[in-house]
């Protein structure tokens, strides 16, 4: 052997034992793959994860040592093993048992730019989903020892507003009891969109879909709604036509979206305009039912972010209009859990339009 | 013909003596004929065996025998299953109300969620619903 050929051995064997203590080093599970998908290495993280030792799993085929099962969303992919990609698994370890995992996997290349191998970064995703759980357990139980004094104060508000017992109150005393009262409910609906949120969030919004109508109870949230749309001294003109096919949905739920859309548009109108408008339309496989409002609009800086966890747009905060910037988040989560969407349309000092799309049911 | 409030009694089970105060001094108003209050399940349970009366209004975190036991208790008994149950809740989960229901709760109401006004237009309604009241 060449001194030359003895010095490269040399730098090899350095290169090879510096790239393995290097991903040794690593707190993350690290497996190498080679091109034919068996294990050319495993750091320590990942032994400590799969409960191998090395030598079981080296140059084995990962398929038959460390098999991918489907995720938690019922979702089945094989190991990457030719492109560059990341994903949810649950990953077989020893024993047969399985854990939920995030990957990364990216290619390994030579210096000729040929694929030799692939990394597979792997992170053991139960800490992460406990803790979503735990943030929503604690919502949950905050949230109902919270409804329960915030239900006194309105019942005993009520109590004291309606006078039933013959104790005047003064209009001061009035005003002021129902002042107090409207912030109390503005906190119950903070608590229930809350309670909403972590129930989405956590994967715990189960929808009842079945075939409905939503004109009637679009009317009915119409109705409900009078006297809140008057002392803004706007009217909400329904325009759905009787012939509107039934579509798939969880009628309470798109309830809350309808209520939401409505209280938006009404509260958002500008002063002289006195208009809230509903309509819908047929646009196969959907039915896209639509609230329009003469509102103070939203400014195209805000248009993309609208639906995002509470985001208000600046010229809202301004206007002193009550709100948590959670409605819209809700609505749209609600819908695309249907298989629709929501979006909106909006000129600044002109109007809004909100959008939502509903499959049509096939039953209808 | 509408039921009419005195001839109908109510026990109102809560245990949270403010709302428990607020919802049975309105029912007194609003002339109910009886109103008796229990503040654990097994008071409650004690007191509909001993002078049933026409509904139970049930919260459903209680002392002693929560809620779905005090509804499970009742509906299997033969002669009081009969009584309507309103569920008067802050648990307000689907799970909870789904399983309220299928327990035999005629319905289930959030607190927070609704005025008094519409807790006693609600018991009218499941009252009519249930045709003249027990005797």
């Amino acid at each position: 052997m060449s001194t030359v050929d003895h010095d490269c051995l040399i730098d090899c064997k350095l290169e090879e034992a510096s790239f393995e203590v290097l991903i040794d080093s690593i707190d993350e599970a690290v497996i190498i793959l080679q091109n034919d998908h068996t294990i050319y290495h495993a750091n320590q993280a990942a032994l400590k994860l799969t409960g191998y030792h090395i030598n079981a799993i080296k140059q084995k085929n990962i398929d038959a040592v460390l098999p991918l099962q489907a995720n938690d969303e019922g979702v089945k992919i094989p190991w990457p093993i030719r492109h560059p990609s990341n994903g949810n698994a649950r990953l077989v370890i020893k024993n047969n048992t399985s854990l939920p995992i995030s990957y990364t996997a990216s290619i390994i290349q030579n210096t000729s730019g040929a694929a030799i191998g692939i990394m597979v970064l792997i992170r053991d995703i139960r800490p992460a989903k406990e803790l979503t759980r735990l943030k929503s357990e604690f919502v949950s139980v905050v949230s109902h020892q919270l409804r329960t004094p915030a239900s006194a104060v309105k019942w005993y508000l009520e109590t004291l507003i309606e006078n039933r017992h013959g104790n005047p109150i003064n209009h001061w005393q009035e005003e002021r009891l129902k002042q107090t009262y409207q912030s109390n409910e503005r906190m119950i609906h903070l608590i229930n969109d809350l309670l909403n949120v972590s129930r989405i969030d956590s994967g715990r919004f189960n929808l009842k879909i079945v075939p409905a109508a939503l004109k009637p109870m679009i009317i009915d949230v119409s109705n409900e709604l009078v006297h809140f749309a008057h002392a803004h001294n706007v009217s909400i003109i329904n325009r759905l036509a009787d012939s509107l096919p039934l579509v798939q949905a969880d009628i309470d739920k798109v309830r809350e979206v309808i209520m939401n859309l409505l209280t938006n548009a009404i509260k958002y109108t500008s002063p002289g305009h006195h208009e809230v408008l509903v309509t819908a339309e047929v646009k196969d496989p959907h039915v896209v039912f639509a609230v329009h409002d003469q509102g103070i609009g939203v400014p195209d800086k805000d248009l993309e972010h609208m639906f995002q966890k509470f985001y208000r747009a600046d010229n809202a905060v301004e206007s002193q209009t009550e709100g948590s910037g959670l409605g819209l988040y809700i609505a749209r989560e609600i819908i695309r859990l249907h298989g629709g969407d929501i979006w909106l349309e909006s000129k600044l000092s002109q109007g809004t339009t909100v959008f939502f799309s509903l499959p049509i049911s096939s039953k209808a | 013909m509408p039921i009419q409030a005195d001839q109908c009694s109510v026990i109102v089970v809560e245990d949270e003596a403010f709302l428990s105060k607020i919802l049975s001094e309105r029912l007194v108003d609003e002339g109910f004929q009886r109103v008796d209050v229990a503040g654990n399940g097994e008071e409650a349970l004690q007191k509909i065996r001993s002078n049933p009366p026409d509904i139970v209004l049930l919260d459903m975190i209680l002392p002693k025998l929560n809620g779905f036991e005090v509804l499970q208790t009742l509906k299997a008994d033969a002669k009081l299953k009969t009584i309507p149950v309103l569920i008067l809740s802050n648990l307000g989960q689907d799970q909870d109300i789904e399983q309220a229901k299928r327990y035999g709760a005629s319905d289930y109401i959030v607190k927070s969620n609704f005025s008094i006004q519409k807790v006693i237009n609600k018991i009218y309604s499941i009252l009519n619903a249930q045709g003249r009241p027990v005797e």
